[in-house]
């Protein structure tokens, strides 16, 4: 220990170089960052989003909301432009419950927004419209039977379900960004040096 | 004997239904669709033609209003404005669906006719151009058959939209456009 500090003062002597610990170096800037929200995102830019909530044709209610996710970073010309992570919400536009005579359940999902870089990006796209697999025509073949059997067997439809849709948490998703994001314009320097705290120097006008 | 031939129509009635498309209609061209005119979106209705049923129509409309019907085997293609947009059908019974039109964008939804007590009830569902293209419906409803409500493309339409228009709509493997214009850009956080 003793050593060390003698050859740092002897350093020191000889080179005009403080001689402290490495952590207390002042770190350079680093490069931008990829998060910094410093580039446009074209409208139509495909993106990947994920549901973070259970979602079906008989546990969704139309018109209700859900949170999404951003699943995989905006990439544009090479380069991330919004890392994963990003926040947002979409919307069932129609849920319905599977019926009786063989109706299956159906779910259509819309993404609404995400949360990114202080402002909501719009989406849209998202392209989830799906039905649950249905008896329809299992319920036509028996009624059809039924005309010629002698007992009213074609009653049975009205109890034959279709299936429900279920779209779990986590289901990954495309949507795109539904118009162009701009980056804000950087904050010039010379309203760093505005006064803020006095607030004489404010009012000043001389 | 007699029970062979009753048994023998059974089959034959339960083949014909649950092979729902026209055989003939699966080797000929699939139905051009034309793209949507710019900014607007649009949705094909379609109905397969199976027998049960085939005697109803499948009215569709939206706000009361009756926009076109759906014979066997026939589909129409409704031009409107992006958003959300709900669509009922009714005999007996009445069934609704909704849809989120996308702008320069095309969807699907079918209709089929269900058991119901004293007729059939005709059913709305969300569907997808591979369905529309499997169930072989090719033929536009008559022009007579749509309205009054607006939108929906009547034969002369489509052949025109089909002429000129190709090429309007925005595919998903287009190159990225960066429209619209700065003032349209993402509205401030709440």
């Amino acid at each position: 220990m003793r050593k060390d500090v003698l050859v740092c003062l002897g350093v020191g002597v000889l080179a005009p170089l403080p001689c402290l610990a490495e952590e207390a170096l002042p770190v350079p800037p680093s490069a931008p960052a990829a998060s910094g929200c410093q580039h446009a995102i074209p409208a139509l830019t495909p993106i990947v989003i994920e549901t973070l909530i259970d979602l079906g044709s008989a546990v969704s209610q139309s018109l209700d909301t859900f949170p999404i996710r951003l699943a995989e970073p905006i990439v544009v010309d090479g380069r991330e432009v919004l890392p994963a992570g990003s926040a947002g919400e979409g919307e069932v536009v129609h849920a319905k419950k599977a019926g009786g005579s063989g109706t299956p359940g159906e779910l259509v999902l819309a993404a609404r927004w995400l949360e990114a870089c202080g402002t909501r990006l719009r989406l849209r796209s998202m392209h989830v419209a799906l039905a649950g697999q249905g008896a329809v025509g299992t319920v036509n073949a028996i009624n059809a039977g039924a005309a010629l059997a002698p007992v009213p067997i074609g009653l049975v439809g009205f109890a034959i379900r279709g299936r429900n849709v279920l779209y779990p948490a986590g289901t990954r998703a495309t949507a795109k960004i539904a118009v162009r994001f701009k980056p804000p314009a950087p904050v010039p320097e010379t309203e760093d040096l505005l006064p803020t705290s006095n607030p004489d120097a404010a009012v000043y006008e001389g | 004997m007699k029970n062979e031939a009753k048994w023998s129509v059974l089959a034959g009635l339960g083949l014909a239904l649950s092979t729902q498309p026209a055989l003939a209609a699966s080797e000929a061209d699939p139905v051009a669709i034309p793209a949507p005119p710019a900014g607007k979106g649009q949705i094909v209705f379609y109905r397969t033609g199976t027998i049960m049923g085939a005697a109803m129509g499948c009215s569709v409309n939206e706000n009361g209003t009756r926009i076109s019907s759906l014979g066997a085997g026939r589909y129409f293609i409704l031009v409107t404005e992006p958003g959300r947009h709900e669509y009922t059908v009714k005999s007996e019974a009445k069934d609704m669906l909704a849809l989120e039109v996308e702008p320069d964008e095309t969807q699907y939804a079918m209709c089929r006719i269900k058991m119901g007590f004293m007729a059939g009830r005709p059913d709305l569902r969300p569907s997808t151009e591979a369905e529309f293209v499997k169930s072989g419906t090719d033929r536009l409803v008559d022009a007579d058959d749509m309205g009054p409500g607006p939108g929906a493309l009547r034969p002369d339409e489509v052949e025109l939209a089909l002429s000129g228009a190709a090429g309007a709509a925005i595919k998903d493997d287009a190159p990225i456009a960066d429209k619209p214009a700065d003032a349209e850009e993402g509205a401030p956080a709440a």
